[in-house]
């Protein structure tokens, strides 16, 4: 194939990449706003926020954890800026991680998912719950941010299936495997 | 990896740090979020936009296509708008026969128009929510917000155009109450543990009070708050553990979880009784 046709092509398919990731944002944050079942919800926006980062390269991967962030930050009413700052850094050393040292599996995807998952709920019972003293008995800790954790854990399961049928389709990010060494194939001398 | 710390690209990444410190900082000792909800509404109204004119665009195109239909769809899209058309007229009759009843009960209240629930704060202890209404239709910080039924909470964040309601299971909030069989009075608080149960607890009676099941408890009334507005039921009294006094759990007589249309005090003038009372 032509080379120009190629980057015309790439260059198509990661606009249309983005508007879906851009989408799948916006659904994130308008289900953690609008959705009542009376049982904690997932928080969307950081499983999102982190497929991106495990598909993308670390510059737009930290914008969009940033962005992701900012709209957390709104749908918790908290401190705005707060979350978009962890989040731009966390997203930023996942993307690091996975284009330089690590493989894009879904054993990684999950260990991140819940670091990060872990890291964004416990900041938020600590700066609006704990340090105000508001939950001395850790009731509120083990009935709404422990279910909150596992939650947003099954839903990235989902996330992560949805966003490696866009890579799948859209994707131009070629995967990079460290060669082992291996008698087999580099015969000695 | 470490090309890209030395890239420009992690020199605006830097940037964008710098630009959140200084937001969490401003807005960390402002202590308000009215700003940046407004940035907010600034910045989904486009996509907003956005979104309807896509989906127009596919309506239209889907119309074009499909020809043999249109007459059938535009009829059947007529019937349908009408249908729409009906419920909202049926809805917003019913809002404003409501505020109509409230404007009558309450003739020194002024009340703001019918708002409606548009979010709620995700995961929330205390269901905090967000209704359609702000400061360009005169509500302010600390406005009652309430339904025919009785308070549900008050006004927290006050932006141009969306409101934050703390419901009454906040411990937060605090409201002067009084019990109406025996005029009891004592202060409407919630907390954790009792908003499991969809409970708030008025507290500070004294050991002796006369207090029990079933009794109705209502607001005393302050500056900007009415007097007699219905706040829950009294379901069971308790004595604390310092024994110095002790406090009812109250069983709130509106749902936060559950309200869709809620009405604010935007102004209220206190009558003589209040003044008397807040005087003394």
């Amino acid at each position: 194939m032509n080379i120009e046709l190629k980057e015309k092509k790439e260059h198509i398919h990661a606009v249309v990449r983005i508007v879906l990731y851009v989408f799948l944002m916006i659904f994130s944050y308008i289900f953690m706003v609008t959705v009542n079942t009376g049982y904690p919800l997932p928080m969307l926006l950081v499983p999102c926020a982190i497929c991106f980062s495990f598909r993308e390269e670390p510059f737009s991967s930290a914008v969009f954890g940033m962005v992701c962030g900012l709209f957390t930050d709104n749908a918790c009413n908290m401190l705005p800026g707060l979350n978009a700052f962890v989040m731009m850094w966390l997203c930023l050393l996942v993307s690091l991680f996975v284009n330089n040292l690590l493989r894009r599996s879904f054993f990684n995807f999950l260990l991140f998912d819940a670091i990060v998952t872990a890291v964004i709920g416990g900041l938020r019972y600590l700066v609006c719950y704990l340090l105000p003293g508001l939950d001395p008995s850790g009731s509120m800790f083990s009935r709404i941010f422990i279910p909150e954790f596992i939650h947003t854990n099954i839903a990235g399961v989902v996330l992560f299936g949805v966003t490696a049928v866009i890579s799948k389709y859209l994707g131009n990010v070629s995967e990079h495997y460290i060669e082992e060494k291996s008698g087999s194939i580099v015969g000695d001398r | 990896m470490r090309d890209f710390f030395e890239s420009t690209k992690f020199k605006i990444l830097v940037g964008f740090m710098a630009l959140l410190l200084g937001a969490m900082i401003y807005f960390g000792t402002t202590g308000s979020y009215a700003a940046a909800d407004y940035l907010f509404d600034l910045l989904l109204s486009p996509v907003k936009k956005v979104s309807s004119g896509i989906s127009e665009g596919i309506s239209e195109s889907l119309a074009m296509l499909l020809n043999a239909n249109e007459q059938l769809k535009k009829q059947m899209n007529e019937l349908y708008s009408q249908i729409v058309d009906y419920n909202e007229v049926v809805r917003e009759n019913e809002d404003l026969r409501t505020m109509l009843g409230l404007s009558r009960k309450y003739s020194n209240y002024e009340f703001s128009a019918p708002c409606h629930v548009i979010s709620r704060i995700t995961n929330d202890p205390y269901c905090a929510f967000i209704i359609d209404m702000g400061e360009n239709d005169g509500i302010k910080k600390g406005d009652p917000v309430v339904t025919e039924s009785g308070i549900v909470g008050v006004c927290d964040e006050v932006s141009a155009s969306t409101a934050v309601v703390r419901s009454l299971y906040s411990p937060e909030t605090s409201i002067g109450a009084y019990t109406v069989r025996t005029m009891r009075s004592g202060i409407i608080s919630g907390g954790y543990e009792l908003s499991v149960d969809g409970h708030i607890m008025l507290d500070y009676l004294e050991n002796d009070t006369d207090v029990e099941a079933g009794d109705i408890v209502v607001t005393t009334g302050s500056e900007n708050f009415p007097s007699g507005t219905v706040i829950g039921v009294v379901e069971e009294v308790c004595g604390k553990s310092s024994g110095l006094s002790k406090y009812a759990v109250v069983r709130p007589v509106e749902d936060p979880t559950s309200v869709s249309t809620v009405f604010v005090i935007v102004n209220y003038v206190p009558d003589e009784a209040t003044l008397i009372k807040n005087a003394q």
